[in-house]
């Protein structure tokens, strides 16, 4: 593509992002069989469908290099399990295209992560099927029938206060039933180290997040158990490593500043928990991005403000 | 004593988050949206939403009683309760009026054009109407309307602050002004059912 | 084929000509198009996004609009208009209130489980920013004559909005209209809830005003040229 292309900045950004999931996808497709990367195709064609719907209904050209509805049906896939129907991810990719992205500008304009507010929409309206998972190293069926076996997550154990029956290896190796973004830690961290080095992403952003759900997870744990399992068991089962690098380091959503960057994504970390332990849905991580990207830009103007007035007294 | 302060604070927080005036119940929404350009009024209309509404809240409580059994209660409430916000507005415009100290008075200056807007707002009847329905005691009632006050406020803030961002962004033609801060409030109110995940009672 | 577009075409024209020569005399009923109260001037919109779940709440709640509201905004406007507005919100919350009365006890007498059905937003009526903005309205511009007119195409804007919200979302929420199963298989019970009608309402405000835009500019369009 053409380096001068107005499109490229975003181009590329997109177009890193998705190479850093694709250990990922090689993950969901050896332990589900092809079917979590059709589900993947159908979001990603239909979300590019739809920018494209949008582009015209503006009247203005849609440029098909524009990738960055793919990252949004990407990510809001990875939260799915792999039973999850393929309607599901038409009408994800909707929410997170036309509503979460378009209707406030489109790309850069967004005040939301769209894939975080499609999540959160599926969420409400069909919780028995979005936390409904397929056991791991089962062949789903690219064409569903009654006879897979779908379980709750270790989240929901955790929601009841009770202990996940796993053993600690199972938890970084992703060997439980969770969504696609529940693979191993080593798989996840994989994706962070080409993040960061094709700097995609601010390590603020991650590490404060996932300083901030330790800290809640040792000194306040949910279930009876040792502070130090408490953490691990919080920060390996579910999504939170996924979060912490594609939700949290979203750079459109997230703050500008590097102080900012710390603030919101302990923030962030805090509200996670919050919604975990006492929301009504297993995974927080959407409902907090909601909550949170709100803030971001007041936050950013507060530290700025903050400086100001620091270099002032010094000076 | 604690428990007490434990009942009134416990009610007045999930007035304030679980069950936001705005976000669960788009009570207020209409005045919310008239003046949501402008961050200081905001604050201030909030400000003195919650006044008016957990003062007109014990004196709501007190006139329940005789409601409580009354065939056609739900026919009456509402003209009682007018009534009663009425008689508060009197007495907080008058108590306003009355205080002299300049950095105050200023400031109550400013106010008071918004006093009548504040008091008659779907958000204080609609606080005072779910409190009476649910039967709650006096603290609890007050508790609730307080919450419901705050969460009006803190709820306009946030609207405001989106505003903000919103104003800055090319959002298409169609979806400027009304629809896109419906959108942006229908996406934060997803996040307060996110927390309670049930269909509030109205 | 050819022949057939041509007349279409000039169909088409004529229709123009004639609604951009009435103009005015459609600016009557605004409160169906240009001034919807819910989707254009954003008033009355807590009921209509909360109270519109089902078919029954929302007819209801026209019902409550027609005898509430239209007749406090015309009496307010006519007998209020040397008041000054503070005194003006307090006197047509309190007609408001006393009207409410006997509309919410007939209204029981057709539907007993009025306060399931509707609960506050039938009395939110009372207080809602339309009663002042109309009054404000009438009274500031002197408008004497078509007030009844922009009333009523106000309420019937009002009804129609909430009606259609309120059978869409029954439909796909419980699968039933007007309480009674159509077969339909239900969506999710989520619709129910008020952040679907935020949304609905939200995509249906930018639809409505693409809409007017769109027929306001294919209207004068000869003019600009």
């Amino acid at each position: 593509m053409n380096k001068s292309s107005p499109v490229y900045g975003r181009f590329s950004q997109s177009r890193d992002v998705l190479l850093a999931m694709v250990p990922l996808w090689v993950m969901a497709v050896l332990m589900y069989g092809p079917r979590p990367l059709l589900l993947c195709a159908v979001a990603v064609l239909s979300a590019w469908l739809f920018d494209a719907f949008c582009a015209k209904l503006r009247q203005e050209p849609f440029d098909f290099h524009d990738i960055s509805s793919w990252v949004s049906a990407a990510i809001m896939t990875m939260f799915m399990p792999a039973s999850a129907p393929y309607w599901m991810a038409v009408v994800g990719s909707f929410v997170a295209v036309v509503i979460a992205k378009n209707a406030f500008g489109g790309y850069g304009n967004n005040i939301f992560n769209p894939a975080a507010v499609s999540v959160a929409f599926l969420s409400l309206f069909w919780p028995t099927v979005l936390y409904r998972y397929p056991q791991p190293f089962t062949q789903v069926p690219l064409i569903l029938g009654d006879d897979l076996v779908l379980t709750t997550s270790p989240l929901e154990s955790l929601k009841v206060g009770g202990m996940p029956f796993l053993e600690k290896i199972e938890l970084i190796v992703g060997n439980y039933a969770g969504p696609l973004c529940g693979v191993s830690v080593v798989v996840v961290l994989s994706s962070a180290v080409l993040l960061l080095v094709r700097k995609r992403i601010s390590w603020q952003l991650p590490v404060s997040f996932l300083c901030a759900v330790s800290a809640v997870a040792y000194f306040f744990p949910r279930i009876h158990t040792t502070r130090l399992d408490s953490l691990f068991i919080e920060v390996f089962s579910g999504s939170i490593v996924f979060c912490a690098l594609f939700l949290v380091g979203d750079p459109v959503t997230a703050p500008k500043k590097n102080i900012s960057k710390l603030i919101y994504g302990a923030l962030f970390g805090v509200v996670t928990m919050l919604f975990r332990y006492y929301g009504a849905y297993p995974m927080g991580a959407c409902f907090a991005a909601i909550a949170v990207n709100a803030v971001a830009a007041f936050i950013d103007r507060k530290v700025t403000l903050a400086q100001g007035r620091y270099y002032q007294t010094r000076v | 004593m604690a428990g007490f302060t434990a009942n009134f604070l416990v009610y007045a927080v999930v007035a304030i988050f679980a069950e936001n005036a705005i976000f669960s119940r788009a009570l207020g929404l209409d005045r919310a949206l008239a003046l949501v350009d402008d961050m200081g009024n905001m604050v201030t209309f909030g400000a003195l939403t919650t006044i008016s509404v957990t003062i007109t809240s014990v004196f709501t409580y007190l006139v329940s009683f005789p409601l409580q059994n009354f065939q056609n209660a739900y026919a009456w409430r509402p003209f009682i309760f007018i009534l009663c916000m009425v008689g508060v507005y009197f007495v907080i415009s008058v108590v306003l009026g009355r205080i002299k100290w300049a950095p105050i008075a200023r400031r109550l200056q400013k106010i008071r054009p918004h006093l009548h807007l504040a008091m008659f707002n779907s958000a204080v009847l609609g606080a005072l109407l779910l409190s009476s329905s649910q039967s709650y005691s006096l603290l609890q009632t007050m508790g609730f309307c307080l919450g419901s006050g705050l969460g009006f406020t803190v709820a306009t803030v946030y609207v405001a602050e989106g505003q903000r961002k919103i104003q800055n962004r090319s959002v298409p033609r169609s979806f400027k002004g009304l629809p896109v801060t419906l959108l942006y409030i229908a996406i934060l109110s997803l996040c307060i059912y996110g927390f309670t995940g049930y269909q509030l009672s109205f | 084929m050819k022949k057939l577009l041509r007349k279409m075409r000039a169909r088409k024209e004529r229709v123009r000509q004639y609604i951009g020569a009435r103009q005015d005399k459609l600016d009557r009923f605004s409160g169906l198009f240009s001034k919807h109260p819910v989707l254009m001037q954003g008033l009355a919109i807590a009921p209509a996004i909360v109270a519109t779940q089902s078919l029954k709440a929302a007819w209801i709640l026209s019902v409550g609009f027609f005898l509430i509201v239209l007749p406090t905004v015309l009496l307010v406007s006519w007998l209020c208009k040397k008041l000054d507005e503070v005194y003006r919100t307090i006197v047509s919350a309190l007609l408001a209130a006393v009207l409410f009365v006997p509309v919410s006890i007939l209204l029981t007498q057709f539907f007993p489980f009025i306060s399931t059905n509707v609960g506050l937003y039938l009395p939110i009526l009372i207080v809602d920013s339309l009663i002042l903005t109309k009054c404000d309205l009438y009274i500031e511009l002197g408008i004497r004559g078509g007030r009844f007119l922009d009333m009523l195409c106000t309420g019937l804007g009002f009804t129609l909005l909430i009606c259609l919200l309120g059978a869409l979302r029954e439909l796909l929420a419980y699968g039933t209209l007007w309480g009674k199963n159509t077969g339909f298989p239900p969506v999710s019970e989520a619709v129910a809830m008020p952040f679907f009608g935020f949304f609905v309402i939200g995509l249906a405000a930018a639809g409505f005003r693409y809409c007017n835009n769109s027929f306001r500019h294919w209207i004068n369009k000869k003019e600009e040229e």
